[in-house]
């Protein structure tokens, strides 16, 4: 199984040596791209120090556009499987093994590493109030429309095969990429699993996530939810 | 009763409208202002001509909306069409992000590639660039 890890990153220089060199332990299973979201920091350079190609784009797009840079590429050199693992380092590659599991038995398309699940909660991980709110509502969302629980509609850390990563190089929602992506995926008939993992907090550098989008993301999921329910979906698959 | 336009009225439009109609031309032939955008506005600058010469086309319009004044008939007509000039704008703001988003993508993943071919073309113990055709000794 040929496996693509993509590191999406904005201004990370500080934090991506540390995480380059854990996927660097993990280099002879796993290639790794890191998709440079025209930071203006060394970002690019620190990576490609570590030997780790990268993507550099010309614009900066967000996360969801960076990430759906990752699955043309992934397509471009004909990948199996696609690990999404967030630049800021709250990701350990460690889980990587985890994640891949229910994709190679066959039982999912889609594999989100979950902090909240019930049955092995991450009690060392700490969420702000704030985004546990709009965690909380995007979950209570995606379940009532899916009628599948979601623990941890956020969460970056992702496998993807290769029918559902093909879809989404086509087909992302790149500026409401986390429930929206979930809620497409569900639509279009793939199936999507949860695995327990741990998180570390961010180590330096701030997220780019504010409190005011914080308040404003329950908004966000709900027009991310009306557009993705109201494009047809069947004719793009 | 049926308020009609007033002369004033009519050649304060018209005025109006002639000068937006030169405005629109003389952006279409200094380049500003691409054809394709300018059809729309051009015809609404035309319907408004119209409106405010020929008085059995307004009678018709009011009579179809059940408006008793001339003056605010255009003026909600002007509001629906302004109202259409900003959603095509919309439309056309989303087209171009989405293909702006796939050309940016697309410039990423090949200046990736071309990165890649030129290393290979790189020779590894000089650091010199080998050219094309040229044989390294």
């Amino acid at each position: 199984m040929k496996v693509l890890t993509i590191i999406p990153a904005y201004n990370e220089a500080n934090n991506l040596p540390r995480l380059v060199e854990r996927v660097s332990q993990y280099r002879e299973r796993y290639d790794v791209v890191v998709i440079d979201d025209a930071s203006t920091d060394q970002t690019a350079q620190v990576a490609r120090a570590g030997g780790i190609p990268v993507v550099r784009l010309a614009a900066n797009m967000g996360i969801g556009g960076a990430v759906q840079t990752g699955f043309k590429y992934a397509l471009q050199y004909g990948y199996d499987v696609v690990i999404q693992l967030d630049g800021d380092g709250q990701h350990d590659p460690a889980w990587i093994e985890a994640l891949l599991a229910p994709i190679a038995a066959g039982e999912a398309d889609c594999v989100i590493g979950s902090r909240y699940m019930k049955e092995n909660p991450d009690r060392e991980y700490k969420t702000p109030v704030l985004r546990r709110i709009g965690m909380l509502f995007s979950s209570m969302m995606l379940s009532l429309v899916t009628g599948q629980t979601i623990t941890d509609t956020t969460s970056g850390f992702r496998a993807l095969n290769r029918r559902a990563y093909e879809y989404f190089a086509r087909e992302y929602p790149v500026d409401h990429p986390d429930a929206e992506a979930l809620l497409l995926l569900h639509l279009a008939n793939y199936k999507i699993k949860e695995v327990p993992v741990k998180m570390h907090s961010r180590r330096t550098g701030r997220s780019s996530i504010n409190w005011i989008q914080s308040s404003l993301y329950p908004f966000r999921v709900v027009v991310g939810f009306i557009e993705a329910l109201l494009k047809d979906t069947r004719l793009k698959r | 009763m049926i308020g009609m336009l007033s002369l004033q009225n009519r050649v304060a439009g018209l005025l109006f409208c002639a000068g937006l109609l030169f405005i629109t031309l003389l952006l279409i032939r200094s380049n500003k202002l691409s054809a394709q955008y300018a059809v729309i506005w051009i015809i609404a600058e035309l319907t408004m001509f119209v409106l405010l010469l020929f008085d059995p086309v307004s009678l018709a319009i009011m009579r179809l909306i059940g408006a008793t004044n001339a003056s605010s008939t255009i003026f909600l007509l002007g509001f629906v069409l302004v109202i259409g000039v900003i959603l095509e704008l919309l439309i056309r703001v989303s087209e171009f992000s989405s293909k702006l988003r796939v050309v940016n993508q697309e410039l990423g993943l090949l200046r990736e590639r071309f990165e890649r071919l030129e290393e290979s073309l790189t020779d590894k113990s000089t650091g010199e660039y080998r050219e094309r055709g040229k044989r390294s000794i």
